[in-house]
């Protein structure tokens, strides 16, 4: 007898402490991410994952609107002054969080901390054209470049350019990753790692405070676990939404999908350097193989579209007369005859699971076309980590699938990353090569937009990858807040409301 | 069960558990040459291909349910692959590889067990040391390390259950040879003149098959169980070959929106699982019922 009154005791504490958590939810908003930052040391997080939170609790000199566009941040206006020079006139009365003032002088710091030669940043290569920061005055700073270098006031928006406060950063040392101080619209409440990260409202905020006073940020790895956590009502809004997913959450009156054209293209890069890849025929025919609109269509709900090149269509000098390769099989494998290959041939084709962005179910249905075409396809799934690792160490197989995002939407760093030449990036292409060069110092915008077109062009004939599609990113929100995402996939809390 | 209660309960217990386990085995035998029987006979049984892909066919119902098709018996996958077939082409791989693994599994144990049993002195100490030591480690993170460390393939699987699986035979064989090789006959043989080789061969290892074949199928069941993690951990048979693990790996996303994609080829691992086993429980009562504390 006692126990049950016993269980009934705490059956009705365990009660009680629910209905005060529910209540305290109320002026909360709860979030699942994939993935928590591995720090909030703008100058040591690791990933796109990492490096897009920092937005939160920190400002770059620039930064974009939903739109993608590029409008200011802590700088209010910039401009040239030289070719390898860009002026930024900064933003006057902005405090960082901790109180200290933001000045030329946190530019100056925050700059060169980045590029200390002994241990700079991990995002350094996004800013190393930067040779040096002079302070004009206490508002204005001289930045300089190795070359003139049309994207530096791009590079110094909120991924690569957060403002860090010089006397706070320095006193915390190894403890900012932790305990970060931005300028940006929430402030750090509480980190425990793997569990929850709770940003509360920087009421002093210049651009205003935020609407919410509290945002609980849960790393929720599994897709299928996140979808459940938000049809349970125990979180309010949730990162990657599988677009497989989407009918479901369609279908509950309380839930929606948030959808955005994400600049993310998938293609399988393909080795020109190897037999019998180094035919531009047979690269083709890989390319006519495809039926780009299927893939979409079935696994990603139709909500994408497909892509010519690596330039997304939301990019600066997307050309829309670039078409991407249609889906002709038929002329696949005329193509492969005409090379000598007309019973195909056979080629190893690495791809891998456990990323961010799902290249599991769409390499296996790339396989599958190549498959139809004659191809005898010997496929490697691995896990990311392993696949990274011989990616890394330039060992990647002929064909190999990856994906890029345009966080500059200013795409020439996008081709250039491409034919890199190390770490399984093959493109070679003198051509485009020398449009590149020639892009990075153009300051015309119409020329630069006519000289992306021929990359396009060429990019597209050549035919060393095959560029796949651009697919929406989704977030599944309640009802309860109101959230628009930003076109750059920057999760961007600050416009976050809850419904009334 | 007043009958058990009033009059002689260990008599009339015991029969009745022997019986349980009769209907077990046969169970358990049925459904171990049924699944044998579909993996020879997947390219008859099935219409479809396992690994042909139809994006247009995309995720299916079962043939029972609006929308499903005869030609896609249990529906198909979001690459449009027929899940029935998967199931059965699956068999094989899994029948394969537990099969061929517990077999050399087995011969390696065997071995190494009648070494140590054999000569005691220290071969055996350091073969029974060795066994401790692998029984310590996590065996299927083990396997893990090996298949990741050498490469996904058939081989490489086979491999690591290997090497994660001889262990137990090791053991038991040493057991029953310690006990045998001081009986008698064993003594009377090697009197006669008989090398070690002979006495191994004609009188102790006759002996000891009984245990041999009694711990099979327990650890077929095993292998099967560890196939499939190592294929749901992306680390099995690679792909395009059809695996039951990693079907569920690969379909884990669509399990609330088309159930038949992950519980068909979760059924197929319970059901092979439960078959193999009941088959080993039930020769395990029959051939040596004292095994059951060993096992």
């Amino acid at each position: 007898m006692r126990s049950i009154v016993n269980l009934a005791a705490r059956l009705l504490l365990i009660l009680a402490t629910t209905v005060a958590v529910s209540s305290a939810l109320g002026q909360t908003v709860t979030i699942a991410v994939k993935a928590e930052p591995n720090t909030l040391d703008p100058h040591k997080v690791v990933g796109r994952q990492s490096e897009a939170f920092l937005a939160n609790i920190f400002d770059g000199l620039t930064a974009r609107d939903a739109a993608g566009t590029l409008v200011p941040g802590l700088a209010e206006s910039w401009e040239q002054v030289g070719d390898t020079t860009w002026r930024f006139h900064l933003r006057h009365g902005v405090a960082f969080q901790n109180g200290e003032a933001f000045d030329s002088e946190s530019v100056r710091f925050t700059l060169e901390r980045a590029g200390d030669p002994d241990s700079p940043a991990t995002t350094w290569s996004q800013i190393n054209t930067i040779t040096g920061v002079d302070v004009v005055d206490a508002y204005t700073v001289d930045i300089h470049t190795v070359s003139p270098d049309v994207l530096l006031p791009a590079r110094l928006a909120e991924l690569f350019g957060p403002m860090l406060p010089p006397v706070y950063t320095v006193e915390a040392g190894d403890d900012f990753g932790t305990h970060p101080v931005g300028t940006g619209p929430f402030v750090l409440k509480e980190w425990v790692k793997n569990e929850r990260l709770v940003l509360a409202a920087n009421e002093d905020y210049w651009r205003g405070a935020p609407s919410v006073k509290e945002i609980v940020v849960r790393p929720i790895a599994e897709d299928a676990t996140r979808v459940a956590a938000l049809i349970a009502g125990e979180v309010d809004l949730i990162e990657g939404l599988p677009h497989v997913m989407v009918d479901m959450i369609d279908s509950r009156p309380e839930l929606r999908v948030e959808r955005v054209s994400a600049s993310r293209v998938f293609y399988i890069s393909i080795d020109a350097s190897v037999k019998p890849l180094d035919d531009v025929r047979v690269r083709q025919a890989l390319n006519y193989a495809i039926d780009r609109q299927a893939i979409i269509d079935r696994l990603f709900g139709g909500l994408g579209r497909p892509a010519a090149t690596i330039i997304s269509a939301q990019a600066f000098g997307f050309d829309p007369s670039v078409e991407p390769y249609p889906y002709d099989p038929e002329k696949a494998k005329a193509l492969l005859a005409e090379a000598g290959y007309p019973n195909g041939f056979s080629i190893e084709f690495d791809y891998f699971s456990g990323s961010v962005a799902d290249h599991y179910a769409l390499s296996q249905a790339v396989a599958g076309y190549w498959t139809q075409i004659g191809i005898d396809v010997k496929e490697n799934a691995y896990e990311l980590g392993v696949f990274q690792e011989k990616r890394g160490a330039n060992k990647a197989a002929p064909l190999y699938v990856y994906s890029l995002g345009d966080v500059f939407l200013e795409p020439f760093w996008l081709v250039e990353w491409l034919a890199a030449g190390d770490m399984s990036r093959r493109y070679s292409n003198p051509e485009v090569n020398a449009l590149i060069q020639e892009i990075r110092s153009t300051f015309d915008a119409s020329r630069r937009a006519e000289l992306y077109s021929e990359v396009q062009r060429l990019m597209k004939e050549d035919a060393q990858h095959a560029f796949l599609f651009q697919v929406d990113t989704l977030w599944g929100a309640s009802d309860r807040v109101n959230f628009t995402l930003r076109a750059d996939e920057v999760p961007w809390f600050y416009p976050l409301s809850l419904a009334d | 069960m007043a009958d058990d209660a009033t009059s002689a309960p260990q008599a009339a217990r015991r029969p009745r558990r022997r019986v349980g386990s009769l209907w077990l085995m046969r169970g358990g035998l049925i459904v171990t040459v049924a699944m044998l029987a579909i993996a020879v006979f997947a390219p008859v049984l099935t219409t479809a291909s396992p690994i042909a892909q139809n994006l247009m066919a995309a995720r299916q119902p079962p043939a029972w349910e609006a929308g499903g098709s005869a030609g896609h018996p249990l529906g198909t996958d979001y690459l449009g692959r027929d899940v029935w077939s998967r199931i059965a082409y699956g068999a094989r791989t899994t029948l394969l590889t537990s099969t061929a693994a517990a077999l050399g599994a087995a011969a390696l144990g065997v071995l190494l067990g009648f070494i140590a049993g054999y000569y005691e002195g220290r071969i055996g100490s350091v073969i029974m040391a060795l066994v401790d030591l692998m029984l310590a480690f996590p065996l299927i993170v083990l396997a893990l390390a090996l298949v990741a460390t050498l490469g996904p393939s058939m081989q490489n699987v086979m491999l690591a259950l290997i090497v994660t699986g001889w262990m137990v035979y090791a053991r038991v064989v040493r057991a029953v040879v310690l006990r045998l090789k001081e009986q008698p006959f064993v003594h009377a043989a090697r009197a006669l003149g008989a090398s070690d080789a002979a006495i191994i061969a004609r009188h102790l290892f006759p002996n000891a098959l009984t245990v041999i074949l009694v711990l099979l199928p327990i650890e077929i069941a095993r292998m099967i169980i560890t196939e499939a993690s190592l294929s749901f951990l992306g680390l099995g048979v690679p792909p395009p070959t059809p695996s039951w693990g990693r079907m569920l790996a690969e379909n884990r996303l669509y399990l609330t929106i088309d159930y038949w994609v992950a519980v068909f080829p979760g059924l197929a691992i319970t059901i092979a699982v439960l078959g193999v086993t009941f088959l080993g429980d039930g020769l395990r009562d029959r051939l040596d019922p004292r095994l059951r504390h060993l096992l």
